[in-house]
């Protein structure tokens, strides 16, 4: 439906000026998008789900050990590829578009605060078609965090689940989960295959150019995922300073939302920079196309003072506790904190750099009445 | 959700060359006619609405008014209902329409674009959390003056006062949380809504909205621009309660004084003038307009703090001080309001909030703050000078309206 309406817009605007400019589709301002697109297609995104698919497989070999001798050991080794699959997330959140857009990739991924109450309903009558929408919060990596960390306070009693009367019900749940976030994932991880020609391609500068709407996700990931998120709704920036330390991501695991956090700012930082997701060369990216363009501001480059601000998003992250629920109980105002050092890079990339770079944000901000 | 109506744009769009392709570039950013009220009609109908902002301004008279019957009918102002107004939470209000508006003040609490989102003119979330904590301590210091049986203020003490024929609430150190709340607010909410957020061209060139502009692109379901209709929330905010309420008043008793007697028609008609130039897509014009407003919007919390201040210090001698704090604490917010000011050109306050905070610390410092006369009569003139000073007119020109 979309596609279909773009079509129609491009070939209009196509046909009305196609013997005075081709504004649509050339970019005079020197940079090689083509040679962008590619480097991020092939040496960042296509890696990132690789990655991850790699990670989600340990998760579902992990599972059927598990599942087949629910014991504590097995569960904590669980656990722990749990954790880096869901370190692993934070590298694809930032690719919204596409197939991953099509069939709601990040909210089946990564919806919190989950469910706890609708997964246990889901457990027990063994029905629930997690295409719905109103199964988004009952499934992905949160979903995991609740019946891996949630269903007891101490190991014997979540593997308790596992090996009393509806043990079927609990293994059943849990490796619908795993498997369907390996499904979800190989989707959009296969349709890069070809997708990728598509969006090399689409180079060129307008609103529904590749770079446009990668750019665009980029930054709505960690203004609306990272920053909103993982740390203003639960610090109370967004409710007046009423807090919900129960809606930090990994509620239920408790000590990593700060490394879930720390990570998704660095792979944040990593695109920016243009950073091969499996080395440290960079290439072709944001850093690198504000320097092209001499972005400069009071004497010093602007892909300098980005990168200055994402050393203190992780210097003010340092001040905190690695269990985000707990610091907001506790002082929050280090929360806050924080939560301006990262706003402001929110701005430097939202709306700083996208005027350097001539790019329109293509969301708006629901913030008015 | 917002891609799709940026591809609907993108029709539009496409639309447009395809005309503009075929026909000679015109010109039409200079033939417009400039209406004498602030009154926009598209097919017949009004293109204005800042319903939202009428229901805030309606939300703070109602909890002035609870301060004051509290005070008056010697009953406690309850700071619970106080709270459940201020964010419009368990139907608060007697007015049922603003239990059910979906608007509340807290959240538009030092909230604008520009200077709590973008953190220009020295803004953060952080300020942004301690100025609604602020209002929320004035509820509570209304409820702790206001508690049965309510005592009489004295030095250190919170509690109601005889102010002439008003019966006031004064905090422990003189300053009345009622005017705190309202004044400040007119300057934490109304002010910086104004000229930080609605009249900010970030927040009205926000996305698509210049080209949705240019191309008449209605809100859905609406028959505004979101340009429009950004506008006339900022014109709301001044205008939007019927008249002669908050910075509508302000504006119009400041120029009653002939020192500064063009200040209510050259804002009325900036506004004006900047709605008719967003509907012909004149956006030299509209930018001109909000340059205007903001400097002139500024001068009135400057002119009535100055006033306050020496009305107030005329007073200091009446009943120990006490016949002083009513307007000492009109003073106290009106001096807030400056720091949410927006001096244009630069995105930032004609006074930055050290400086403010710095004015109000000092104003307060003697000993039970307000209750120590000799303190503010020896500071008074110094501070209403620095005021008056900043923005170009003299103590005594603000302190006498001739």
């Amino acid at each position: 439906m979309k596609k279909i309406f773009f079509l129609i817009s491009v070939i209009a605007l196509i046909a009305a000026c196609s013997s005075s400019d081709g504004e649509t589709t050339t970019s005079n301002d020197g940079y090689d998008r083509t040679a962008l697109l590619t480097h991020w297609a092939n040496d960042i995104i296509i890696p990132s789900y690789t990655n991850y698919q790699t990670k989600l497989n340990i998760v579902a070999s992990n599972t059927t050990t598990f599942t087949t001798t629910p014991t504590e050991a097995n569960l904590v080794v669980l656990r722990a590829s749990w954790l880096e699959a869901y370190k692993a997330f934070q590298f694809v959140s930032i690719y919204g578009f596409g197939k991953a857009e099509d069939i709601y990739f990040k909210e089946k991924n990564n919806t919190y605060p989950t469910d706890a109450t609708g997964i246990n309903t889901n457990i027990i009558s063994g029905t629930y078609d997690f295409n719905l929408i109103s199964q988004f919060s009952k499934q992905g990596l949160p979903a995991l965090d609740y019946v891996l960390n949630g269903l007891g306070t101490s190991d014997a009693q979540i593997v308790a689940f596992y090996t009393g009367t509806n043990a079927a019900k609990y293994k059943k749940y849990l490796t619908d989960l795993v498997t369907t976030l390996n499904t979800n994932n190989d989707i959009v991880l296969n349709d890069w295959t070809s997708y990728k020609t598509t969006y090399i391609a689409n180079n060129g500068n307008t609103i529904t150019s590749a770079v446009s709407i990668t750019v665009n996700d980029f930054i709505k990931n960690f203004e609306k995922e990272v920053r909103a998120g993982k740390v203003g709704i639960p610090a109370g920036v967004f409710s007046g300073g009423t807090l919900y330390p129960e809606k930090v991501e990994a509620f239920y695991k408790k000590d990593v939302s700060k490394i879930l956090y720390n990570t998704a700012i660095q792979a944040s930082q990593d695109f920016f920079n243009g950073k091969n997701f499996n080395d440290a060369t960079t290439g072709p990216g944001l850093k690198e196309y504000l320097d092209n363009l001499n972005v400069v501001r009071s004497g010093q480059n602007f892909s300098d003072i980005i990168n200055n601000q994402f050393t203190a998003i992780y210097a003010s992250n340092a001040l905190l506790s690695d269990n985000f629920a707990t610091q907001i109980s506790t002082n929050n105002s280090k929360m806050i904190t924080a939560y301006d050092v990262i706003q402001q890079n929110v701005v430097y990339l939202k709306l700083d750099m996208m005027q350097a770079l001539k790019i329109t944000v293509d969301y708006v901000d629901s913030d008015g009445d | 959700m917002t891609r799709s109506n940026l591809l609907f744009t993108a029709i539009a769009v496409a639309g447009l060359s395809l005309t503009s392709c075929s026909s000679d570039n015109d010109d039409n950013t200079t033939n417009y006619t400039v209406p004498t009220e602030y009154s926009f009609e598209r097919n017949s109908t009004t293109s204005v609405d800042y319903s939202g902002q009428t229901s805030r301004l309606l939300m703070l008279e109602e909890m002035g008014a609870y301060i004051s019957a509290a005070a008056k009918n010697k009953t406690v102002a309850d700071v619970t209902v106080l709270s459940n107004m201020y964010s419009n939470t368990n139907n608060a209000f007697s007015n049922t329409d603003l239990n059910t508006s979906g608007k509340q003040l807290k959240d538009k609490t030092a909230a604008s674009k520009d200077y709590f989102s973008t953190f220009l003119g020295g803004g953060s979330t952080t300020e942004k959390l301690a100025v609604q904590l602020f209002f929320e301590t004035q509820l509570a210091n209304a409820f702790k003056a206001s508690a049965l049986p309510q005592v009489q203020a004295s030095a250190g003490v919170s509690g109601a006062y005889l102010d002439g024929t008003s019966s006031r609430l004064f905090a422990a150190n003189g300053l009345e949380p009622q005017q705190i709340l309202l004044k400040g607010m007119m300057g934490a909410s109304f002010m910086d809504q104004v000229v930080n957020n609605y009249l900010s061209t970030a927040k009205l060139d926000d996305a698509m909205n210049k080209d949705n502009n240019t191309n008449k692109v209605l809100e859905t379901g609406s028959n505004y621009t979101t340009m429009e209709h950004n506008w006339d929330e900022a014109y709301g905010y001044i205008y939007g309660a019927g008249g002669s309420k908050y910075w509508d008043s302000y504006i119009n008793q400041v120029n009653a004084d002939t020192d500064f007697n063009t200040v209510a028609a050259d804002i009325k008609n900036a506004f004006i003038k900047g709605r008719a130039a967003i509907v012909a897509n004149d956006y030299t014009t509209r930018d001109a307009q909000i340059n205007i407003i903001k400097a002139k919007l500024a001068i009135i919390p400057a002119v009535r703090a100055v006033y306050y201040l020496q009305e107030g210090k005329a007073k200091l001698a009446t009943n120990n001080g006490a016949a002083s704090f009513h307007a000492l604490s009109e003073g106290y917010g009106f001096i807030m309001s400056l720091r949410y000011t927006n001096k244009p050109g630069t995105n930032a306050p004609y006074f930055t909030k050290t400086e403010v905070d710095t004015i109000l610390s000092n104003l307060t410092k003697g000993t039970n703050g307000l209750w120590d006369v000799d303190y503010l009569n020896a500071n008074l003139d110094a501070l209403s000078l620095q005021i008056a000073t900043k923005f170009g007119f003299t103590v005594a020109q603000a302190a006498t309206v001739n």
